[in-house]
């Protein structure tokens, strides 16, 4: 395991002597040095470190500091997950975390994060189950804390529909939750898609509740953003969707378009902008899909995996042929 | 023809569980002897003792054998055809960037290895079926896996070219391959790559329903021709199913209608994963026909799989429960999604979930 450079630990010292002064702001290189701090047992630093993000609104980023704080976590703790070392090893230092500081929310929300990332690839199901308790045990331990944080509240209702929740009960899930948490991220939202299976269970209008519900949750500050973070999160989950996203019980282009203009207008994102030009194309709105493709980066950069989830290249090439009235190549 | 590294080895056996996957539902009842078949394959096809091989097939042929859940040995062989390959085109060697796309070196050396086997025993329909599919793979590079239109016009020539070739491969073997129902099956595989036409494919299709009647395999091979995103239509699969199960019903009772379905599921399901409660698909006859491979192979993945077709794709809730109620204990993981799936599934069966 590589140590943290003097230069990190220094930067981390003097945040942490300034946390709570509004000086200082932690940023995605102290979280991804928090890793290295719990398997140093360095739990009360941490602690602060997540105090600190947990302050950090989404700016610049997809993510906000806590989602970026877990997102780190997750990176420095074995990635993916599944079967091997380095995630195995995890288990031991979020439990560590746990009983050294049982009233910690980010130690619970550690744990509960472990169980779900690596659920998928166990095949014991007995084990799989007996982690999720374990998991669900400890976020419950800190409820009255956690509540209000959306990382605790995503994360307790991940665990709960890996139960065997139906869509219905995952969005009732989420309706309970919401009125008593802090302004949720894009983060949570995502996580909930996840947790609606759509792949298995056709959820479309449990995914319209939950966008619309996000939306009421959220429209001081985000607009209708968060409207188009949910049904890009559902067209990750089931491409399909891609191929007819404004038919009926799905979206309309109208409110995706509203939607992802709130979105990169709260914080700007190549990517979305990639994913905005090639919805305006889909709906077949000439105007707007010329503005877009204007501003969008093309297919060469590192949004080229973007455009290619709707075509590549040749849907790329047929969109700038349309919108600015050359011949649509056969 | 050098033997291949044991470098290349190595990586191809740590590759497996990544290719041995079917292209069909998986059977983890047999999932030991798919392993051992596509391990054999890979042994003795790296080490070139073909005629090992073609041992092999020719008995499990002959004598028609099955695994547990009554999938054919010898399907299973050509299956593993891929992962003789390593499955994919690593990528490629070269001294400066842009590197090529596409390895083919990588390929050419492929079939150059089952030319050289195909010569030493040129009755092998294996060794046929094997450079085939190194074309086909080869094909399958060039295009990518993303939808057709998002396929560069040149590498979609290219990719109908190399099928072709695997086409007249197969072709130039035909005296031996008619007596193998596995050489129609990757016969109608490629000329549904290659762009046959409809009525080419349907002609095909037929003659290959005459020479095997009761094979499972030519069915699923047919049934994929018929999804509706390659020009097909439910009407159609449901045509093929009933036409199978016509030319079976002595033996298999209605088994191949719940097998056609099954097998066609996975192509269907992106639209919806409740595919069985359309109109169009009649699914009280797949019902029975499952009922009837149950009996037939009573697998605990066919049951498992029978439970979970009723649960996602059919939303028969009367059906799943009683289903898992006969699962017991022995739930076989790999045939759900998830534990979240399954437990969904049960609790939604039993009326404890809206």
């Amino acid at each position: 395991m590589r140590r943290p450079s003097l230069a990190v630990a220094t930067a981390l010292l003097l945040y942490l002597g300034m946390a709570g002064t509004g000086l200082a702001q932690p940023t995605f290189r102290d979280y991804m040095g928090a890793y290295q701090l719990l398997e140093r047992q360095a739990f009360s630093q941490v602690e602060s470190l997540y105090a600190a993000a947990s302050e950090q609104p989404a700016t610049n980023s997809s993510r906000n500091g806590a989602e970026s704080f877990f997102s780190a976590l997750r990176a420095r703790s074995g990635g993916v997950g599944g079967n091997t070392p380095e995630a195995t090893a995890a288990w031991d230092v979020a439990r560590q975390w746990v009983q050294a500081s049982p009233t910690s929310v980010p130690a619970a929300i550690f744990l509960g994060r472990l169980a779900v990332r690596d659920a998928p690839a166990n095949r014991d199901w007995a084990a799989q189950e007996r982690q999720t308790s374990e998991a669900i045990q400890a976020l419950d331990k800190v409820k009255e804390q956690g509540r209000k944080d959306p990382m605790w509240n995503a994360t307790y209702i991940a665990l709960k529909t890996m139960g065997g929740a139906t869509p219905a009960q995952t969005v009732a899930l989420v309706k309970a939750h919401l009125p008593a948490m802090s302004e949720p991220g894009e983060m949570f939202f995502e996580e909930v898609v996840t947790a609606l299976d759509l792949k298995s269970t056709d959820a479309l209008p449990q995914l319209r509740e939950l966008a619309d519900m996000a939306v009421q949750r959220t429209a001081k500050t985000r607009g209708k953003g968060m409207h188009a973070v949910i049904y890009l999160s559902a067209f990750f989950h089931a491409p399909a969707l891609r191929l007819a996203p404004f038919k009926p019980g799905v979206t309309d282009w109208n409110t995706m378009d509203t939607a992802l203009t709130d979105l990169v207008s709260h914080r700007p994102s190549s990517t979305d902008l990639v994913q905005h030009a090639a919805m305006a194309c889909v709906a077949q709105d000439r105007k707007r899909t010329t503005e877009l493709l204007g501003r969008a980066p093309g297919t060469n950069g590192p949004e080229a995996a973007f455009w290619r989830a709707w075509g590549g290249e040749p849907f790329y090439e047929r969109c700038k042929a349309w919108a600015f009235g050359r011949q649509v190549p056969a | 023809m050098r033997k291949l590294t044991t470098r290349w080895a190595a990586a191809v056996a740590l590759a497996l569980p990544l290719f041995i996957a079917p292209a069909g539902p998986a059977h983890a009842g047999d999932a030991e002897e798919r392993s051992e078949i596509a391990v054999l394959f890979i042994k003795n096809y790296s080490s070139g003792e073909y005629a090992k091989l073609d041992a092999w097939y020719t008995k499990a042929l002959r004598e028609d054998a099955r695994m547990p859940s009554g999938v054919y040995r010898a399907n299973r062989m050509v299956r593993s055809i891929a992962s003789g390959f390593g499955g994919a085109s690593p990528p490629p060697p070269c001294a400066k960037e842009p590197c090529p796309r596409v390895n083919d070196a990588f390929w050419v050396e492929h079939q150059q290895r089952a030319q050289a086997w195909l010569k030493q025993n040129p009755q092998s329909t294996l060794a046929a079926m094997t450079l085939a599919s190194a074309y086909s793979k080869q094909a399958w590079a060039h295009r990518g896996g993303g939808y057709a239109n998002t396929v560069r016009d040149e590498d979609m020539k290219k990719f109908q070219e190399l099928n072709q070739q695997a086409l007249r491969t197969l072709f130039a073997s035909a005296e031996y391959g008619r007596k193998d129902p596995n050489w129609w099956s990757e016969l109608l595989t490629y000329a549904q790559y290659g762009q046959a036409s409809r009525q080419d494919y349907a002609k095909l299709a037929q003659d290959a329903i005459a020479a095997f009647p009761r094979n499972h395999d030519v069915y699923f091979t047919i049934s994929q021709s018929l999804l509706p995103q390659w020009g097909g239509s439910y009407k159609a699969i449901a045509d093929l199913a009933a036409q199978a199960v016509e030319n079976t019903k002595a033996e298999q009772g209605q088994t191949f209608y719940a097998r056609i379905y099954w097998n066609v599921y996975y192509g269907l399901n992106h639209q919806g994963a409740a595919v069985f409660t359309r109109p169009d698909v009649d699914w009280p006859r797949i019902r029975v026909g499952f009922e009837d491979l149950v009996k037939r192979y009573p697998d605990n993945y066919n049951l498992n799989s029978y439970a979970r077709m009723a649960c996602v794709a059919a939303q028969d809730k009367k059906t799943t429960a009683e289903v898992l109620q006969r699962i017991g204990q022995d739930v076989v993981p790999d045939a759900w999604e998830g534990r979240n799936e399954y437990v969904r599934c049960k609790s939604w069966s039993q009326g404890n979930a809206s």
